[in-house]
């Protein structure tokens, strides 16, 4: 990349936060500045003069010396007021005092946002006024509180309607007014709430709850780097969700929270049976030809989080940025786009204490159809038990009873009749069903017997103080969850400190410390074969009864071990002690496994970051930051010798194993902040630098073939020599970077920036590259006013930007290791066999976006509609070549591809009415990943190869990201399958069945009030993408799901003889084109799928789904009315539920829940999905 | 705004901008982030010993390779049976990015003057090199015989789309490798890292030698004359000087230890699994010849009986017989955790010579190198006793008299057992022993599989190589094509 770049923080190795800190103190010894910094209006101060300044010009001065943005409605205030002051140094409210006796305006501050608006009445009063009336005749008293969040409301207008006599209320809420016995109505009005009449009716006591009004003002959003921006000045698409919007109904992980939410993004979540997990965010579908999602975490500017770290009752907001135009600052981590965090903070003069409990159960959503009508075994023959005096006494009283099969795993068994016969635990002496037979009868419910409900219990406190100089927020959450699979739980403890602490005048320190613990207990494996799902979706007996599964879990046979329902069959046997009629042959009792297996996992995790603030003048400030991010990681895994005793052919040894990991981030940064104002003329400079250092080192060790001593978790006591193994890593980059806005009025905006990365994996000699973005936003409706009325805010944007990505460490280079194990003091080593092109470079990828926002009927409606194209060029990938080759890849730079979309959020409140508001957010977004080429001559490249072989996720040139490829059905011209001599389908080898990615996909966001009821409901949706479903596939293979059960175009059920008018119908043509039209026997159908050729065409579904993700009622407890002078400032009650509702799916796919899948080509047996409901209370002191 | 008090002046901020700039310029193309990203824990050169272990340890697979032994019916699958019943499809080629490309990658470090010398540290080069090419012409000998043609002269050397050499320049290549390689120690310092034959220079030119010997028969098709070229190379390498397997105290055994990472492969495909026992074919076999080695191959089911599981069965068969019946396991000898393997034994190369001597290739006496095969199997399994074997041989059914080639053709088999793999070429080649096709198959013309289908993804990544030699196959990429020696 030969470009000349602006400057690098990267000379020498050894910088660090405190040269950082150095040169902050050097800088600013060449500068003077002033200024005494608090976060209120009441408290911060500003020096100024000001001689006839216009309003707006005052605003601005007030903007450009302290932290604080003003909102208003243009329409509201004459800006062309003059104001006089006097030198001297004021506080902010101060000077809004002076403003407001000349203008006759009210303040509010809401964070660092000051809202204006004309006081009541236009002519009269300011904002402390109080006129009294005519005639005193009675005292109305009451307190008016925020529905929001409960707070009572300061400095609130009260006035008797049609009079200019009012009052405002004191810091408590409370008010008093002296109204005439005429006056009918109050009003109470409050700048970015919705103005409220509300009759007297002869009472003495009124207390109001204020709806806020849909964003009443500038929106500040938080961007690249943490820094927070006015919404109008952003050159993209920015959709923040706000904590509200996130936790309606009281997510546990973030991911999960944002389904549905933003337009663009696509939450894949996994099953909630998997403790711990978090769902992956794609956002704008996928460009890179080597990557599925896998956007930046931010969290308060700490980049690299994991996002089950992050403690939900801490969020305060989500901006998710989605491409190049929105991450340049980010560099070359941002390129799957970036989720940014920020996370509470006190405010000045804030004091709260919130607790929040909340229990939530957890219950299994969708499972898939299963046949009821016939029993376990491989064949469907009863075998008939014939006693003889070699076998044990007791079995005489099955002598010429029948039994099915138990050895065979799948349900092709007898038809479930109701007839006598000998059940699997018959057998065993010693439990209260031996030697007794039982009814062959259909057990519907027994797979959801099977789950255990899950529970979860949140508890939330968090401390939030603010005064001179300093705040703080404390936080501590606990949460305890037990799963659905048995003997399964999670348990973390969040805690975080957050403080800001003003050490002078000019110098401040922000510190944010998160901590978080978290174990879990059980195996969430999802794939095929695991002992749950993949147990009763691959191979099951349909006729077993749970109960008593559950009952014997613990039933020792005589030989010691625990029996399973798949055991060998009698004949194997003539005594109660062979091993292998007392154990399960493939799989153990499903409560056994997880009863008896003890594998644990902890993880640590410690983010945060100090950083010091020097603020040189009002204009020019410099922060140094030192972030980390440290991950520990411990596990243990103990597989009882019982346990692996229990089984023949499951594979389990006697065994220990254990891990331990540790990773870090971290990150010090330089960040120059500088605004200046020249006339009309707005300028916003920041310069910036970043050193980052990722180290992950890991070593585990296991027993391998068993243990000498059972039972004995030791690594030492192993039969085999046990298995180490270690892991190490070290990635360094070093970063300059920095960003220009430049303002005109307040309507037009230009913006730049600049970023240099160099990274340590890149080869040596070319390891640094730079990318650029600009950018512009205009906002029209400055000059529209008059035109469109209707229009309250209008603004395009558009943006050019590149980034580019680097790639793992230790990959430049191709290396040899060394195998695991030693034969007798011989290394073993194998040849790598990837080859690596030694000439590597960066990717990069530019994109255009631009779009528009647009607000309507003061801001009641709003529309926002973005476009995007991107290029993505040079991608590193290790694309496969013939192995004849020596090798079965090469890592290159190779393949382009492109992406477009549109994203479009429609936001409104259509319903207003009274005490009724409904408010509604609709997002939608298109977005089409294309591959433009690969490599030389490659003309498909594997990204992902599913389990057996079925079905593949394949890039195809020309065609969508993602091809699910896999074996069709051959078919002639007219489309009719080719059949085999058999009567069986021909197969299609590599045929492409369609891309992963949606067509599109979105969500719905609904809040419905009514007082202080609130029902809240969020939708996400998406239209196509295939997936494959592996399920299905050993489902049918082993006779389980219903399909293998159905009835036939005869009326007979397809498992009857083909003879007998069962089968299943095959339509199509021979060889020789001849036409076929014949029956198969279902088992030979449901057969052909598996073999040589994996057919996946019959498994392969549109993805399509419309799910309601939550659905919550709160209720705001009227603490006054209720409870009188109490402690509580505000008491929240909710109902909540979580994934409630599949609404629907694709045609003919009603097995599977499409919005959980755990592989990128799909369903890989995974767990069920769930569904959960429960109750949270939140209290406020 | 007309006189806000800004105490700091515009042109000192910018000052101090460029300052800090100047202060922290620099390059933005390249930084020298030194040994950053060299990875600690692996190496960039090769350790050759340690490419030679891991390549002695993966051609002891291919003794284990069950789909050949289920051709020809050594086994029987026990509960999913798709090999036996001819499921074939694509079958992937892990040889040359594993096995081969390790020993070629020795070849190279013994060869390119930059590391020879240091590669001196593992024996001598001539040494390191001649072990590797005996070894890695034996590998793709088995490539060859599962595929058919496959690339070779351009392969192992990051040619991306290397063409398909036919199976004959193919075997004419690998008999002189074999031949130069045995011709081509010298007297330094054997590698180290053989954990087959542990330097043993003579043992490794009676590997060679027998090979030659083995793959020169082959050919026997193609060239059956006994002045051909497969004759020809035949005599060479029976009459040389260095010798062969010829007795059973040469027999060549792979490597293995009594830990589960490197145990008997016979026993580490029992451990945790039950999917394959010896077939009914076998074990009748054994049973009507009265075969002393029955008690080696097979053992007695809880019933103390030797019953074999039905080959070829479907699973719903093998489900329904084996509810009313119990099977034999493989023999404890074959499968335990330390039993001995081989890679060439006496009576291998016994009947090898009896079969070049049948066909007038040598002047060697056919009659008695087949009963020496019998012998030598017999003192191979410990089961040798003079009176039975004479009444063994007496019997007619193991007499060498009438159809002299299907009786060392199943006596071979039986000799083999339980090496599926030669012996699924010498049945294509000499279609002894006589098999019959389970009758359930699931291929499409229902006749034991004469070759693998190409890797799957070969069509797409080589596709013109792949296409070139499809051509050359006379039902295309299907099992039902043989190869280049069995036309």
């Amino acid at each position: 990349m030969k470009k000349k770049c602006i400057n690098a923080l990267s000379r020498g190795a050894k910088y660090s936060l405190f040269s950082i800190v150095i040169q902050i103190f050097l800088m600013s010894s060449l500068l003077a500045a002033n200024g005494m910094n608090g976060q209120s209006i009441r408290e911060y101060k500003v020096k100024l003069e000001l001689e006839n300044a216009s309003i707006l010009e005052t605003f601005k001065a007030i903007e450009l010396n302290s932290p604080f943005k003003i909102f208003y409605k243009k329409k509201d205030i004459n800006l062309e007021t003059k104001i006089n002051i006097i030198y001297g140094e004021y506080t902010v409210a101060k000077v809004l005092e002076f403003i407001s006796k000349d203008a006759k305006l009210n303040f509010k501050q809401i964070n660092k946002n000051i809202s204006v608006a004309p006081t009541p009445d236009k002519e009269g009063g300011n904002n402390e006024a109080i006129e009294p009336g005519d005639v005193q005749d009675r005292t109305i008293t009451g307190k008016v509180t925020s529905a929001e969040d409960g707070l009572p409301l300061v400095s609130l207008s009260v006035y008797i309607k049609g009079t200019t006599s009012g009052v405002v209320t004191e810091s408590d809420g409370a008010y008093r007014i002296t109204v005439p016995q005429n006056a009918t109505t109050l009003v109470f009005r409050y700048l970015g709430f919705i103005t409220q009449e509300v009759e007297i009716s002869g009472r003495n006591s009124i207390n109001v709850v204020m709806q806020p009004e849909v964003v009443d003002f500038g929106e500040v959003i938080v961007t690249a780097l943490n820094i927070p921006r006015d919404a109008k000045t952003l050159p993209y698409t920015a959709q923040q969700v706000n904590a509200k919007e996130l936790n309606m109904a009281q997510q546990q992980n973030v991911t999960n929270a944002l389904a549905g939410k933003v337009a663009g993004v696509q939450i894949r979540t996994e099953s909630g049976a998997r403790l711990g997990s978090n769902a992956s965010v794609r956002i704008r579908g996928n460009i890179s030809l080597t990557s599925d999602g896998g956007a930046l975490w931010v969290v308060d500017g700490t980049p690299g989080i994991n996002p089950g770290s992050i403690n939900m009752d801490e969020v305060e907001s989500v901006n998710i940025l989605k491409g190049p135009n929105a991450t340049a600052l980010y560099g070359q981590r941002a390129a799957d786009g970036v989720v940014m965090i920020t996370t509470k903070r006190a405010a000045k003069g804030d004091m709260s204490v919130d607790f929040t409990t909340g229990i939530t159960f957890e219950e299994v959503g969708r499972q898939p159809n299963y046949q009821n009508s016939y029993g376990g075994g491989g064949s469907a023959n009863w075998i008939t038990y014939n006693y003889n005096p070699n076998h044990p006494a007791e079995w005489q009283v099955f002598d010429g009873k029948k039994y099915h099969d138990y050895t065979d795993d799948a349900s092709w068994g007898p038809k479930l009749d109701g007839s006598e016969y000998i059940p699997w635990y018959a057998w065993y002496p010693g439990s209260k069903y031996s030697f007794k037979t039982t009814t062959f009868d259909p057990q519907p419910n027994n797979i959801r017997d099977y789950w255990e409900t899950g529970t979860t219990l949140r508890n939330n406190i968090a401390l939030s103080k603010g005064g001179e100089g300093y705040s703080m927020r404390v936080s501590y959450t606990n949460e305890q969850q037990t799963g659905l699979i048995p003997n399964s739980e999670l348990k973390k403890n969040y805690i975080s400190a957050k403080l800001d602490f003003d050490v002078s005048e000019r110098f401040s320190i922000r510190t944010n410390v998160n901590y978080q613990d978290q174990e879990t207990q059980g195996d969430f494996g999802d794939g095929y074969g695991n002992n749950a799902t993949g147990n009763f979706n691959s191979w099951f007996h349909r006729d077993l009864d749970m109960d008593i599964m559950r009952e014997l879990s613990q039933f020792k046979t005589p030989t010691g071990n625990i029996a399973s329902w798949n055991h060998s069959n009698v004949s194997s046997t003539t005594n109660f002690n062979t091993a292998n009629f007392n154990r399960g042959n493939y799989w153990y009792n499903p409560y056994t496994y997880f009863e008896l297996l003890d594998n644990r996992s902890n993880t640590n995790r410690v983010f945060g970051d100090i950083s010091l603030t020097y603020k040189l003048n009002d204009k020019f400030s410099i922060t140094g930051t030192a972030r980390r991010y440290e991950v520990f990681g411990r596990s243990e895994l103990k597989l009882p010798a019982l346990l692996a005793n229990s089984a023949s052919q499951a594979g389990y040894f006697n065994s220990y194993s254990t891990s331990q990991s540790r990773y870090t981030e971290d990150n010090f940064e330089f960040l120059a902040t500088y605004s200046e104002t020249f006339g009309d003329l707005s300028v916003d400079f920041n310069l910036g630098g970043n050193l980052r250092n990722n180290l992950s080192t890991s070593i585990n060790g296991a027993t391998s073939g068993g243990m000498v001593v059972p039972d004995l978790w030791s690594l030492a006591n192993t039969v085999n020599p046990r298995v180490t193994g270690q892991g190490y890593s070290l990635q360094k980059t070093r970063s300059a970077f920095a960003r220009t806005t430049l303002g005109y009025k307040e309507y037009l905006f230009l913006e730049a920036t600049l970023r240099n990365d160099l990274s340590s994996t890149l080869p040596k000699g070319n390891n640094g590259y730079i990318y650029p973005s600009v950018g512009g936003s205009f906002v029209f409706s400055e000059f529209t006013e008059d035109l469109l009325p209707a229009l309250s805010y209008g603004k395009i944007r558009a943006g050019y930007a590149e980034s580019g990505s680097d790639l793992g460490a230790y990959t430049t280079e191709a290396y040899y290791g060394i195998g695991s194990n030693q034969f007798s003091g011989n290394l073993l080593m194998s040849v790598p066999s990837r080859l690596v092109d030694p000439n590597l470079s960066p990717v990069t990828n530019s994109s255009v976006e631009f779009g528009t926002d647009l607000k309507f009927f003061e801001r009641r409606a709003g529309i926002s509609f973005t476009y995007y194209n991107e290029k993505h060029r040079d991608d590193i990938l290790s694309a496969q070549i013939a192995t004849g080759s020596g090798y079965s890849s090469i890592l290159q730079n190779a393949g382009s591809t492109k992406r477009s979309g549109i994203e479009l959020v429609l936001s409104g409140t259509p319903v207003r009415s009274g005490d009724l508001q409904w408010d509604l957010t609709v997002n939608w977004a298109q977005n089409k990943s294309e591959i433009v080429s690969i490599a030389d001559n490659l003309e498909s490249l594997i990204y992902s190869s599913g389990t057996f072989g079925f079905a593949r996720t394949v890039h195809q040139e020309g065609k969508e990201w993602g091809q699910l490829r896999g074996t069709a059905i051959a078919r002639n011209a007219d489309g009719l399958p080719i059949l085999n001599s058999n009567g069986l389908f021909t197969a299609d080898q590599n045929h492409y069945f369609g891309s992963v990615l949606p067509d599109f996909n979105g969500g719905i966001i609904s809040t419905l009030t009514w007082k202080d009821l609130t029902l809240n409901m969020s939708f996400d949706y998406q239209k196509g993408g295939k997936f494959f479903s592996l399920s299905e596939h050993w489902g049918n293979y082993s006779g389980l799901l219903d399909e293998t059960a159905a009835i036939n175009e005869n009326g007979k059920n397809v498992r009857d003889a083909v003879a007998d008018g069962g089968g299943i119908r095959m339509v199509g043509v021979d060889a020789s084109g001849n036409p076929v039209d014949r029956y198969v026997s279902a088992f030979n159908y449901f057969h052909q799928f598996y073999g040589t050729n994996r057919l996946a065409e019959t498994m392969i579904y549109d993805a399509t789904y419309l799910k309601m993700r939550e659905l919550s009622v709160n209720y705001r407890v009227p603490v006054t009315k209720v409870f009188g002078n109490s402690p509580f400032n505000s008491i929240n009650v909710s109902f909540i539920a979580r994934n409630p509702w599949l609404i629907a799916t694709a045609k003919g796919q009603d097995n599977w829940d499409p919005s959980d899948q755990s592989a990128s080509y799909g369903e890989n047996g995974q767990l069920p999905s769930t569904r959960s409901y429960g109750l949270s209370v939140k209290f406020g002191f | 705004m007309r006189k806000m008090k800004s105490t700091i002046k515009t042109k000192s901020i910018i000052a101090s901008l460029l300052v800090s700039v100047l202060f922290l310029a620099n390059s933005c193309e390249e930084y020298d982030f030194g040994d950053t990203n060299v990875n600690p824990a692996q190496t960039g050169t090769p350790l050759p010993n340690a490419l030679l272990t891991s390549a002695l340890w993966s051609v002891s697979g291919y003794e284990t390779q069950t789909t050949p032994s289920l051709y020809v019916q050594y086994l029987s699958e026990t509960q999913y049976p798709e090999t036996s019943l001819y499921a074939v499809g694509p079958v992937s080629w892990g040889e040359y990015t594993g096995v081969l490309q390790n020993l070629n990658s020795i070849i190279n470090y013994n060869t390119d003057a930059d590391t020879k010398t240091k590669a001196l540290d593992f024996g001598s080069n001539a040494n390191q090199i001649a072990v590797a090419r005996i070894l890695k012409a034996h590998v793709f000998s088995k490539v060859t015989d599962k595929w058919g043609d496959v690339p070779y002269s351009e392969a192992l050397n990051g040619n991306t789309f290397p063409s398909y050499d036919t199976q004959e320049s193919i075997y004419k290549d690998i008999l002189k490798e074999l031949t130069e390689a045995e011709n081509g120690f010298d007297a330094g310092a054997m590698p180290s890292g053989d954990i087959m034959l542990d330097g043993d220079k003579a043992a490794w030119k009676k590997l060679a030698n027998s090979l030659r010997m083995i793959y020169s028969l082959r050919l026997s098709k193609r060239y059956p004359g006994a002045n051909d070229y497969a004759a020809t190379q035949f005599k060479a390498a029976l009459n040389d000087a260095d010798g062969y397997v010829a007795t059973n105290a040469d027999n060549i055994l792979y490597a293995h230890l009594d830990n589960n990472n490197f145990a008997n492969r016979w026993y580490s495909l029992f451990l945790t699994r039950a999917d394959y026992t010896i077939s009914d074919v076998m074990i009748d076999k054994l049973v009507a010849k009265n075969d002393p080695r029955l008690d080696v191959y097979a053992n007695k089911n809880t019933n103390g009986a030797y019953v074999g599981l039905p080959y070829g069965y479907t699973r719903d068969q093998l489900i329904t017989w084996t509810a009313n019946n119990q099977y034999s396991l493989m023999g404890d000898a074959i499968t335990g955790q330390t039993s001995d393997s081989y890679f060439i034994t006496a009576s291998y190369m016994d009947f090898t010579r009896a079969e070049a001597a049948q066909l007038g290739w040598t002047t060697e006496v056919a009659a008695t190198l087949y009963a020496k095969g019998i012998e030598d199997s017999w003192r191979q399994r410990g089961v040798y006793d003079a009176t039975a074997f004479a009444t063994y041989l007496a019997d007619t059914q193991n007499a060498y008299a009438g159809n002299t080639a299907a009786k060392l053709g199943d006596q071979k088999w039986i000799a083999a057992f339980p090496d599926g793999f030669e012996m699924w070429s010498d049945w294509r080649r000499t279609g002894y022993p006589v098999l019959t096709p389970t009758p359930n198959n699931l291929n499409d013309n229902g006749n034991i599989p004469l070759r693998y289908g190409y890797p799957s993804n070969e069509s797409d990544l080589n596709s013109e190589k792949y296409d070139a030699a499809v051509a050359r196959l006379a039902n295309g990429d299907t099992d039902n094509s043989p190869v280049w020696w069995d036309n």
